[in-house]
Formats: C-alpha cells, structure tokens, sequence
C-alpha cells in the first residue's frame, strides 16, 4: 500500500475542490477583522452611542414614574384595613361639570348670611351732647 | 412685542377694574376712620371743657362737637351709597328699586343739608338741640340699612333661583345624558321647585310693597316678617339644592 504523504493529502483535497463555485476560498478577513483600526473604532462608537441612549432613556423613564407615583400618591386613601382602595375617592376639585357647581352653590349659600356681616351699620355714637 | 404691551395693559388696569366696581366702600371706609379719629378729639374737648369751665375750653369743645356730628353724617352718607351700590351689584336687570332709590336719595340729601346748617350754628345749646334732632332719625337710618341687606340677602338667593328653579331636569339630562329621573325625586323636585317658585314670588312682592312708615318703627312688623320670610326661603333653597344633588348622585351618577 502507498503511503500517502501528507503533501499529497493537501494536493488531492485541493483536487477536490470545486473552483467554479461562487463561494471565494480565500476571504478577505483584513477588511472586516476586528483588529482593523478603523472598523474597531467605529463599532466602539456604535456600542457607546447605543449605550448612552439605553441611560438616558431609563433616567427619562424612572423620572416619569417618579412623577407619577408623586401625583398618584397624595389621591389613594387607605382603607380602614391599611391597604390603599385601588381607585382614588373623587373630590371636589376632581369632579366635573353640573356636581361641582351645584356644590359651589351650595357654599355660596351657607356664606351668604357671613357676606352680609360686611354690610353691617356702623357703630356710631349717637350721644354727642354737651350739658355743662 | 404686542403681546407685551397686552400683558402691561392687564397688569395695570386690571385692579383697577375689579374695584371700578365698588367705588363706596373705600369713602366709607375713610370717613368711618375720621370720624374715629374726631370722636376721640370731641371726648377729650369735652371732659376738658367739663373740668375746667373755661372760655377756650368752651369753644373747643363747640368745634369738635360740631366736627362730630359733621363726621357722622359723612359716615352715614358713605355707608347708604356703599349698600345702595351693593344692591345695585346683588339685583339682576329686571329688578327696580326705585323706592328704595328714592328713600337712600332722600336720606342722603338730608344729611348734606344738616352738615351745611350745623357750620351756622355756634352756640352750644342749639348744638345740643341739632343733635337731639339727629338721633331721632336714628331708627329710620338702622331699619333702613336693614330693609336694604334684607334685599340684597334675596337677591343674591334669588340668582341661585333663577339658575336652579327652573327646567332643571332637562339640564340634568344634557349633563348626564340620560332620559329619565326616578318617580321618587320626580315628586321630591316638582313639590320643592313649586315651593321655591312660590315663596320667592311672595318676596318679591313683600320688597316691592314695602310700607315706608313702618321705617320709622323701631319694631317694625313687616321688616320682621320680610327677614322670616327670606330665612325660610334660605331654607328651602338650601333644600332643594340638596334634592338636586341627591339625584345626580343616586339617580344620574350611578347609570352613566
């Protein structure tokens, strides 16, 4: 049996190869290597721009919140069990429309009677007599 | 730029017309204050002129006597045209006052007469007989400043009546959007609107009718029943505002 040497391996794969094949055998790795200068730098970039934005818009996003559980907290009543009712009690300033200005009206009435109070006549001194 | 000129115009003449509004009540305010002020001066002349009798003393306290009672005049003059400019703000343009006009007209015309004649008088007894004069008017001025409040008290109910007395369901269905009201507050509502609709009428007329006499009656019986009359009415239209509220809440507020 011949023995086949290891250069005689490497000449029968390349035999073997289909040279009409579209798929080129040698890659150009230079151009897309990491290592190139240029592309390793402009991938940093990428990576640092992208990351920049994720910051930015968790800070956006956990300020908002903020704002939001601020102006939803001062609304949530808590129940008698220590737990907060799910829906906020409306109030008079939460409410609109025809309810509200009925009871506007209603505290203009009871004031009505503390209003006149400014129109009270004035305390004079009706004794102005001289008797020596 | 405009919108500059906009905004300074606002800033400096807004104030101003709000207060245009109500120009009396800083007279009375002032005069009130002089009339402090001359109150005190005339009871220090007078103690002064008690204790020492003398001819200095004398015309001093004949000057602030005099200032006095000029003080008081000016201070009640102030005080009906503020409460007569008050009613004037309180009414709505189909009231007409036009006895009670001429009642504040004719107490005001009175009191510029008693402070240009009292400048005449110098002696101290026709002083004391002018001031005696004065007070017997006293209960007039109180019960009709009385009679005035009273009107104004009304007519600031009466505003609510006219906003609420009438076609209120109609204005509850455009709000709520829906077509009916229970027959329980149906009935509660017609009976509290006819109630409403008939006492203030009955007001009306007790204003318009008012007997001037009973001005210069210190207890004065349909004064007495005209406040009567307004409190109840203060009364039922609290009440019926109630009603209305009670059905937003049960009847439209529930369903929407």
């Amino acid at each position: 049996m011949k023995k086949i040497t290891k250069s005689e391996q490497n000449i029968n794969f390349l035999k073997n190869q289909s040279f009409e094949s579209n798929e080129p055998i040698f890659q150009d790795f230079e151009s897309e290597s990491p290592l190139n200068d240029n592309a390793k730098r402009n991938w940093f970039e990428k990576l640092l721009s992208i990351k920049v934005a994720i910051v930015a818009l968790s800070f956006i996003g956990i300020i908002a919140l903020l704002l939001v559980f601020v102006s939803v907290k001062d609304k949530v009543i808590p129940t008698t069990q220590g737990q907060l009712s799910p829906t906020p009690i409306p109030t008079l300033t939460t409410q609109p429309g025809f309810l509200q200005e009925l009871k506007n009206d209603q505290k203009v009435i009871e004031g009505i009677r503390l209003e006149e109070d400014n129109l009270e006549f004035p305390s004079l001194d009706w004794d102005i007599y001289i008797s020596p | 730029m405009k919108m500059r000129y906009i905004l300074a115009f606002v800033v400096l003449f807004f104030p101003g017309l709000i207060f245009a509004q109500e120009k009396y009540r800083s007279d009375f305010l002032y005069n009130f204050d002089l009339y402090r002020q001359d109150q005190e001066q005339y009871r220090i002349n007078k103690l002064s002129y008690l204790d020492f009798q003398s001819i200095d003393s004398k015309s001093k306290a004949i000057a602030s006597q005099r200032q006095v009672i000029v003080s008081r005049n000016l201070v009640l003059k102030t005080y009906f045209q503020h409460l007569y400019e008050q009613l004037q703000l309180s009414k709505n343009d189909t009231q007409d006052y036009s006895q009670i006009k001429q009642m504040v007209d004719s107490v005001i015309a009175d009191l510029d007469d008693m402070n240009e004649s009292i400048q005449a008088i110098d002696d101290l007894d026709s002083l004391n007989s002018f001031s005696d004069l004065i007070e017997e008017n006293r209960v007039y001025y109180n019960n009709l400043s009385k009679l005035i409040k009273d009107v104004i008290y009304f007519n600031k109910l009466n505003k609510l009546h006219l906003k609420y007395g009438t076609d209120i369901v109609q204005k509850l269905k455009e709000e709520y959007g829906q077509a009916e009201i229970s027959l329980y507050y149906d009935r509660d509502l017609q009976n509290s609107l006819s109630s409403i609709n008939s006492q203030n009428e009955v007001i009306v007329q007790a204003i318009i009718n008012f007997p001037e006499e009973e001005l210069m009656d210190e207890r004065s019986k349909s004064q007495n029943s005209l406040i009567t009359e307004i409190n109840d009415y203060h009364n039922q239209l609290q009440n019926h505002l109630r009603i209305i509220q009670e059905i937003i809440t049960n009847d439209f507020k529930l369903n929407r």
